[in-house]
């Protein structure tokens, strides 16, 4: 008896979608991967429109490239390395238009974390502007440990996972989750006092 | 080695904690009907890669590597050359007097080399084929005499070892120049001797002395002639 799509496992739908070029097993797939793809994108671009670009690019470049995919990977690597490098290429971008800008608005440039001096403890305390504070101190992070420190900290992915969507070794994906994490305490200290 | 990250793990408990809770970002409502209309559309207009950065040091590596080599050929390879020329200017006295000690054929040829004669290329071709039967007549003859081999008329041979091992009348007269000179241009030097125009005067004086060996040879043989009837 066929099993509905709907119960079909990441690697059985790009089967699928492969063999039969089923649209609905498509379909699910963007379904299944569509909001963490976001949260990895937001997290490591900073900016919502582009990280929306980014996850729809993501996903035309999954249909288009189909066949590039490889069973004994695991949908989900292959789908987050996609996603991971449109979106350093668009952080790229976004630093070349910056440096080539002659009229370089303060706006585009990486947020600045607020200074703590100006806050007052109760607000410093408030969950909403503490997420916000994490968010900007992310985005100071060097890309090379950011991305891992969201892939392994934020996605909640192993590092065996990560060594996979990076191409790194395991032991250097440990290292960078380190010091991206030592740089993010460091940036955001005035929260985490040791 | 894991305890080291679980430490780390532990001593930014309260920053991964936060990590974790940090609200999760969801895609728009209309994503995946924006994305299937770009699919039904075939609009897959996707960014460009984005080139590296251009180096300028990566960038002159190359044509700086091909300068470096061009520069050490020329500065190397003429020295070469030259140490080339030195060295057949110096073996060539040596050589042509040793031929000119050990070969009674020499001194006619080399009178007949100093006033070569202005032919059509073709007929050139043909006489040189010939001459080159000459010389090996010549050879074999020598050879058979046990006499040293003659100096051969081919102004451009200056092959040594073959001279010496006697196997060079197939090579072409130009290759045979260019054995040693290792370049398109014929060899100016005439074999071991180097061409020297020489004057009529010297020239007659050579003739009177031939003219007179033979006579005197002539001479000789009525001699022998005459001392061999029997009185």
């Amino acid at each position: 008896m066929n099993k509905p799509l709907t119960e079909h496992s990441d690697e059985e739908l790009i089967k699928e979608f492969q063999d039969s070029n089923t649209l609905g097993a498509y379909e699910i797939l963007v379904k299944r991967y569509k909001d963490p793809l976001m949260n990895f994108v937001y997290r490591f671009v900073g900016d919502r429109d582009v990280c929306t670009d980014v996850v729809q690019d993501t996903m035309i470049k999954f249909y288009l490239n189909k066949d590039s995919y490889r069973s004994f990977a695991k949908f989900s690597t292959w789908i987050y390395t996609i996603a991971g490098n449109l979106a350093k290429n668009e952080l790229k971008r976004r630093r070349r238009r910056s440096i080539l800008s002659l009229n370089n608005d303060d706006d585009e440039k990486t947020p600045q974390i607020e200074d703590k001096s100006f806050l007052a403890p109760d607000r410093a305390a408030d969950s909403e502007i503490k997420n916000e504070m994490i968010q900007k101190a992310l985005l100071k992070v060097k890309p090379v440990y950011r991305e891992v420190v969201v892939l392994r900290d934020i996605q909640d992915l192993s590092y065996e996972e990560i060594s996979e969507i990076t191409g790194l070794a395991i032991g250097t994906v440990k290292s960078r989750i380190n010091r991206g994490r030592a740089q993010l305490q460091k940036l955001l200290k005035s929260i985490y006092r040791e | 080695m894991n305890k080291i990250y679980n430490d780390n793990d532990n001593k930014h408990s309260s920053l991964l904690k936060d990590l974790k809770n940090l609200p999760k970002i969801n895609a728009p409502d209309n994503f995946e009907f924006n994305l299937m209309t770009r699919i039904e559309n075939k609009n897959f207009n996707l960014p460009e890669e984005v080139q590296p950065k251009f180096n300028l040091f990566k960038f002159l590596a190359p044509s700086a590597v091909v300068v470096t080599a061009v520069l050490l050929f020329f500065i190397f390879y003429p020295r070469g050359e030259q140490l080339n020329s030195v060295q057949t200017n110096k073996q060539q006295p040596l050589v042509s007097q040793s031929i000119a000690d050990n070969t009674p054929t020499a001194n006619t040829q080399f009178v007949e080399k100093v006033s070569p004669k202005k032919e059509n290329p073709a007929v050139n071709q043909k006489q040189i084929t010939t001459e080159d039967f000459q010389d090996q007549a010549l050879r074999d003859q020598a050879r058979a005499d046990n006499r040293p081999m003659p100096l051969q008329r081919n102004p451009n041979s200056v092959s040594v070892d073959r001279y010496i091992s006697g196997d060079n009348f197939t090579r072409s007269d130009l290759t045979r120049g260019n054995i040693v000179n290792s370049g398109d241009q014929p060899l100016e030097g005439n074999g071991f001797l180097f061409k020297q125009r020489m004057s009529q005067q010297t020239l007659k004086r050579y003739r009177e002395v031939v003219d007179s060996l033979k006579k005197a040879q002539l001479r000789l043989d009525s001699l022998k002639k005459a001392s061999k009837i029997p009185q």
